[in-house]
């Protein structure tokens, strides 16, 4: 046993080198998610794909800018900060809806690559479903994602970063950030959600 | 109110679900069974001294492995200088539109997914 | 144990009944810290030994009486931690052996003791250890820094996020337990 530990030691040496060389690990971590976010049978059956991968230098200088603007509260400001990247992918459905079976390959990635259940809630009322899932590294709070299911759309939102959840319900409550007119079909459908209840 | 606001309830769940559970029977004498055997090995056949090797050799390859993975994500996943070219080119508005619109939409599928799992009736038990 | 310095340490130094009474007065924590942290009895029970064993192998350099409990404490926790890590024990907690650990006269609801105690099993290792000695051992906090040998700040950190990590998670199973018929 004795001849394996200078191998080890000099290995060890390594690994401590690359674990200081790659503070960036969260980084190359959320560009792998860019391709881990394919779903090949939601995107064959759905009528319409929105897809968004923001990461790198293109998210650095949105959060520049964002973070020049008025309006934007301090603890959103600092939520944006942390973030590494932001990824969307929308699947609508003009006829007919996404079934379970097309759903799991998405819930079943998450749960391989390491995303924890946070909250899985469903709709009494309506065929609408949320799940929020969280990853953890170095037992912080490193990332969101949340999987929404209607009767015409799947919606995969992945945030990276320290996730401020209180700073991102001021952002839902549609605070904390300056008005842009993004006021999407989904947004518009759950503010109404919200104010019916 | 905060979803994080209930902890004493959660506190009380946690207290009654994890009470300790009962040592097996016999567990003594297994151990001083164990404890004789020990005291009848020789001192340079130490368990200890045995486990302390197979964890440092376990720890080294544990380390080994930890690096190549490293090396490969480093090497694999690390942005290229076209990437940094294109995403400069990007319409920065466009950009900029599309994170406030997904940070937007997470906010408030957050604050849905938290009605749904914490529905108006029960708001007086977390406030 | 309210004894005086060394007294037991040398009993047990001198005659295996007195380790064996030692043992004896500790196994309940002992096996109880490595049972809430694994669920798992075989696990539980080999930590056990081994934390005996080392107490065994250092029973003269203890300094009193005084520090058994919580040496062997420490111990049974380095272990455990130490045995997580080194196996890469994934500690999914079996649906039969959860009820088991209450014993509790106001019976928890069995899905909720069920669910929480695997959401407990998935927590980060350090995580799980602070939860255990903190809700099945009723450690203070500077105690449970003493055990992991961690600063208290770092343990009230550990103990504060494990509790965000399974709030959502218990909450959302209320709301379910809520929606069974009153006659139940």
């Amino acid at each position: 046993m004795t001849k394996t530990y200078p191998l080890q030691v000099i290995v060890g040496i390594v690994a401590a080198v690359l674990v200081l060389a790659a503070p960036a690990s969260l980084r190359a971590q959320s560009q792998s998610d860019d391709a881990a976010l394919e779903f090949s049978d939601l995107e064959a059956k759905a009528d319409e794909v929105v897809k968004v991968n923001l990461w790198g230098r293109p998210l650095e200088q949105a959060k520049k800018l964002l973070g020049l603007r008025k309006n934007v509260t301090a603890s959103v400001r600092s939520f944006m900060s942390g973030l590494t990247a932001v990824y969307r992918r929308t699947y609508r459905f003009r006829k007919g809806r996404a079934s379970e079976d097309d759903v799991r390959p998405v819930h079943q990635q998450l749960a391989d690559d390491g995303w924890v259940p946070l909250i899985e809630a469903a709709d009494r009322d309506k065929p609408q479903s949320l799940s929020v899932y969280s990853y953890y590294d170095n037992e912080q709070v490193a990332g969101m994602t949340v999987v929404s299911t209607d009767s015409d759309e799947v919606t995969v939102l992945k945030i990276i970063g320290p996730v401020d959840f209180e700073a991102l319900s001021e952002i839902g409550s549609g605070l904390g950030l300056p008005v842009m007119n993004v006021a999407t079909s989904e947004i518009r459908k759950l503010s109404s959600q919200t104010a019916g209840r | 109110m905060s979803l994080w606001d209930d902890s004493r309830h959660l506190e009380q769940e946690l207290r009654r679900v994890m009470a300790r559970s009962q040592a097996p029977s016999g567990l003594g004498l297994r151990v001083m069974a164990r404890i004789r055997d020990e005291a009848r090995r020789p001192a340079g056949d130490s368990l200890q001294a045995a486990s302390s090797g197979k964890a440092w050799f376990r720890g080294g390859w544990a380390l080994a492995a930890c690096a190549c993975v490293a090396l490969l994500v480093a090497i694999f996943a690390w942005p290229s200088e076209e990437e940094g070219l294109q995403a400069q080119a990007a319409d920065m508005a466009e950009v900029e539109r599309e994170l406030v619109e997904v940070l937007q939409l997470a906010g408030s599928q957050w604050n849905r997914a938290q009605e749904l799992a914490f529905p108006i009736g029960q708001d007086n038990e977390h406030d | 144990m309210d004894i005086a310095p060394r007294k037991l340490l040398d009993a047990a130094l001198a005659d295996s009944e007195a380790f064996a009474r030692i043992v004896d007065h500790t196994q309940g924590m002992v096996y109880g810290v490595a049972f809430g942290f694994f669920s798992n009895r075989a696990i539980a029970e080999d930590l056990a030994q081994e934390a005996y064993l080392e107490l065994f192998r250092n029973l003269g350099r203890l300094q009193s009486d005084m520090h058994l409990v919580n040496w062997l404490r420490q111990t049974t926790v380095r272990k455990c931690i130490d045995y997580a890590r080194r196996k890469k024990h994934a500690p999914h907690a079996s649906l039969d052996s959860i009820p088991e650990r209450s014993v509790d006269p106001v019976e928890p609801d069995p899905r909720l003791a069920a669910e929480l105690g695997r959401k407990v099993a998935d927590l980060p290792t350090k995580m799980r250890m602070v939860i255990v000695l903190r809700f099945q051992e009723d450690l203070k906090l500077h105690e449970i820094a003493e055990a992991l040998d961690i600063p208290v700040n770092t343990v009230k950190t550990l103990l504060r996020r494990a509790l965000i990590r399974l709030r959502p998670k218990v909450a959302h199973l209320r709301q379910e337990v809520s929606y069974v018929p009153v006659g139940r």
